[in-house]
């Protein structure tokens, strides 16, 4: 009976290789790569691509690619673009794949370049084939752009650059990764580091009800611990921290109390804005009673105001001196 | 590379220290790898032990860490000096070997390294090392006591949760771990999330060495075969491998499956494993500076993690009512080594429980959930906490809550199906059931009574933990319990196990003490 104990070592010697194995792949360092991607369901996403648009009838959406492999009426590319036709939505669609044309549905453009299907497009959706639209032009994407909508399948697309070419990235991939390997919190508090003295006050204003109970909106968590030794304040942290219980009442509570227009205070945009290059969605508001007391009473230097979102999205987030927002616009 | 070698300066510390804890060679023989392993956790339990009890008395961690560069340095010149004058006989060289055939022990040895490679080939990247440990291990290297602001800012003075406060999750867990990191990221004078992991990258390797030590009085055989137990199970490294198929291979190290890392469940069950080797080997062999060392071990385990305090508080039970601890009739001597480690033990806890009680508690008062009230409500069949599941958080619970599942339905499968997990436990729990002292016989000897109660006690108290658990008990499972409170137990079963399978050859072929091992106080 030992000896058949002693086979149960294959399992941990296995998983030893192939973690080290793995790992030097990637030069020895956490990466997202070395997460694999699960695909949604078109059916849990398409709705909520629909609703990024007050009105998704004749909207234009461009989709770059049709997914890795040769696509088929089920691939998940194609029932959603025959989705988004079927709301109304005016699709064009680049793609390389001799299949194209048979799987895509009637009234579904196929086009021959990227240029051509970004012209006036409201927005564009990222859905990859090898290593074609890797590294697209956002910069560009933005100039000929009717709208700014990024729209992204592939859990891979450059938040950081879509933000600097101002365009607003909308995920739809599944996560790639755990929320510290987020590349857009990783950048947002190297930001933080650069722009924030060691050991001063931040106070973290959350701007108006939170969306989502889902523990990875929990950024604050990662941030805290990514610009520390910089002294981190929320409203009721003690609930913040707590397990999911007690994030999910934290929630609760911030959404019954309201965000900024609950308390009474307005919405502004400092220009330009601190880091992200998207306008007109920054998460600042006036401050209210509470919030200019708690700057007082804890020795803060900077403020920095988010919106709550499962993903980091550099739009959300805006940091400014605490002087700048107890003056307000 | 300061970091590098802070981190290497800080393992070097810890088994200089530990090794000069532990009695020479000559009057406790045991191998290298023994002596790597049990140095190791005995260095680590006296650091984490000392240094809980330095900050809970105010001292800035900087005393730890100042404390830690001298002693640790003495340590090394006295071990080094010890090891030039230490010059062994032929013979006691030759009991000192471990006798493993080559083969085996190259898979021991091959697993061993292999988990402190793999805990080393990536930096800290998961969630309850990086924020319910590292991140205090940066508030005490940087800011230098677990009273600063940053740890106890959650709440008033009257423990009213404040209207704005600091970010921390669990500020009341153990510093144990936090003090490791800690003291690499002082050292080396910045933090550095790869090598502050160095301190915690060797559990996986010590703890067969010291099971192998635990069992030597009974023989070579049974502590050969209780560390083969112990290295080749492999719950000791990841739970649950290939369970997903081929997709493991992809997602291998990256999950919460992994034991090995930066996490607290392996710390808990090497320091586990050590205070009972090193108790046991301490009784069966007259040596009661070994038992206080085991009972610095357990103490030690405490700093680790909260199931620590439960477990220190069974093995006192265990050897109180195993009756170890009497120190009278024909075992006297050995009753008053262990009451004496039980005084030592509580004495080394108390400062964590002073400390504690001044830190901030979020959601972990377990005990005011082990009633007996409690434990009969829901023996009875009192309901699963649904109004706490993940359904019933984003508002889908409907049918739960009107219908909500009684715990019991649910938590002795869970016990269950570990028992038949080959894929975590391998046979582990087969040997154990062979290995219980089913004859009467058998439970006279004490050694053997105390052992199995701890490891019996020790699941049924895991048992009455979930089942008063304030948690919704299936999120629980998914996040690998109870596995990883098993886990912690695997010490005690691998010395019973190693027990019984070093029987045969004991009555066959030899005595059952190893007539090589001299005796000594």
């Amino acid at each position: 009976m030992l000896s058949m104990h002693g086979l149960a070592a294959v399992l941990p010697l296995l998983c030893l290789v192939t973690i080290i194995l793995r790992a030097a792949s990637v030069g020895f360092a956490a990466d997202r790569e070395l997460y694999t991607r699960i695909e949604n369901d078109p059916e849990n996403i398409v709705p909520f691509m629909l609703q990024a648009w007050r009105e998704p009838r004749g909207r234009v959406i461009a989709a770059l690619g049709l997914g890795d492999r040769t696509p088929t009426k089920d691939s998940q590319a194609v029932v959603i673009l025959r989705m988004l036709s079927e709301a109304g939505v005016q699709v064009r669609v680049v793609s390389d794949h001799p299949e194209a044309n048979v799987v895509l549905s009637e009234g579904i453009v196929l086009m021959d370049n990227v240029e051509e299907a970004v012209s006036g497009a409201n927005s564009v959706l990222l859905v990859g084939e090898g290593d074609r639209f890797e590294s697209p032009d956002y910069l560009d994407f933005r100039s000929r752009m009717q709208g700014q909508l990024i729209f992204d399948l592939t859990a891979r697309a450059d938040g950081i650059a879509i933000d600097v070419a101002g365009l607003q990235l909308l995920p739809f991939g599944a996560p790639l990764g755990p929320p510290w390997l987020d590349p857009e919190l990783l950048a947002y508090a190297a930001h933080l580091r650069e722009k924030i003295p060691a050991g001063d006050g931040v106070l973290l204003i959350i701007n108006e009800r939170p969306s989502t109970l889902s523990g990875r909106a929990r950024w604050f968590l990662h941030l805290n611990n990514l610009v520390f030794p910089r002294r981190l304040y929320l409203e009721n942290s003690f609930g913040a921290s707590g397990t999911s219980v007690q994030f999910r009442q934290w929630v609760l509570d911030q959404r019954e109390r309201g965000g900024f227009s609950g308390r009474g205070q307005r919405r502004w945009e400092p220009s330009p804005r601190d880091f992200s290059q998207v306008t007109q969605v920054g998460p600042v508001r006036t401050l209210n009673d509470a919030e200019r007391a708690a700057v007082a009473s804890n020795d803060v230097q900077w403020v920095t105001f988010f919106t709550m979102n499962t993903d980091f999205r550099l739009q959300d987030w805006e940091t400014m001196t605490a002087k700048e927002a107890l003056a307000g616009p | 590379m300061l970091a590098f070698f802070a981190g290497l300066f800080v393992v070097a510390s810890l088994l200089a220290i530990g090794e000069s804890l532990l009695p020479p060679t000559r009057q406790c023989v045991r191998s290298r790898w023994e002596s790597f392993g049990l140095a190791y956790l005995v260095g680590t339990a006296a650091v984490v032990v000392t240094g809980t009890a330095v900050l809970a008395f105010g001292l800035p961690f900087v005393a730890v860490a100042g404390a830690m560069l001298a002693l640790g340095l003495f340590a090394i010149l006295h071990i080094l000096r010890r090891s030039a004058r230490a010059e062994l006989t032929s013979e006691l060289e030759l009991t000192r070997k471990p006798g493993f055939p080559p083969l085996l022990g190259s898979l021991v040895l091959s697993l061993g390294l292999g988990s402190v490679l793999a805990t080393m080939a990536l930096p800290l990247n998961e969630f309850d090392p990086m924020l319910h440990f590292a991140y205090k291990g940066k508030i005490l290297a940087e800011l230098g006591s677990p009273f600063d602001e940053a740890m106890v800012a959650l709440v008033d003075e009257n423990d009213r949760p404040l209207e704005f406060g600091r970010i921390v999750t669990h500020p009341n867990y153990p510093l144990g771990i936090p003090i490791l990191e800690a003291l690499v990221a002082v050292l080396g004078r910045g933090w550095h999330e790869r090598w502050i992991q160095l301190p915690l990258a060797f559990w996986a390797l010590c703890l067969p060495a010291a099971v192998f030590f635990g069992l030597r009085p009974i023989g070579k055989r049974a502590a050969r075969s209780g560390a083969l137990v112990a290295a080749a199970t492999p719950i000791v490294y990841e739970r649950n491998f290939l369970e997903n198929g081929l997709r493991d291979f992809h997602e291998a190290g990256l999950g919460n499956e992994m034991t090995i890392g930066a996490g607290a469940d392996l710390p808990v069950a090497a320091l586990f494993a050590g205070a009972c080797a090193l108790v046991l080997h301490g009784r069966r062999n007259g040596q009661g500076r070994l038992q206080l060392l085991g009972a610095l071990c357990l103490a030690g385990a405490a700093m680790m993690k909260n199931e620590g305090l439960a477990l220190f508080g069974c093995a006192l039970l265990a050897w109180l009512l195993a009756g170890a601890a009497l120190p009278i009739g024909r075992q006297a001597r050995e009753g008053k080594g262990t009451l004496a480690a039980i005084a030592l033990g509580i004495a080394a806890i108390l400062p964590w429980l002073r400390l504690r009680s001044r830190l901030p508690a979020i959601d972990e008062n377990y005990a005011d959930h082990f009633t007996l009230g409690n434990i009969l409500h829901f023996l009875g069949g009192g309901a699963e906490l649904v109004e706490r599941s993940p359904k019933a958080l984003v508002g889908q619970a409907d049918n739960m809550l009107a219908n909500p599942p009684a715990r019991m339905d649910a938590l002795p499968s869970y016990f269950t199906s570990e028992f038949t997990d080959w894929r975590s436990w391998g046979l582990m729990w087969l040997l154990l059931l062979v290995a219980l002292p089913w004859r009467p016989r058998e439970l006279r000897d004490v050694d053997r009574r105390w052992l199995t109660m701890l490891a019996l006690g020790g699941v049924l108290l895991y048992f009455l933990i979930l089942l008063v658990t304030p948690w919704y008990l299936p999120l629980l499972r998914e996040k690998g319990i109870p596995e990883r409170l098993l886990l912690h137990l695997v010490g005690p079963f691998c010395l019973l196990i190693g027990w019984r399978l070093g029987e045969k050859s004991e009555t066959d072929k030899g005595p059952a003490r190893s007539k090589e091992i001299p005796q000594s106080g």
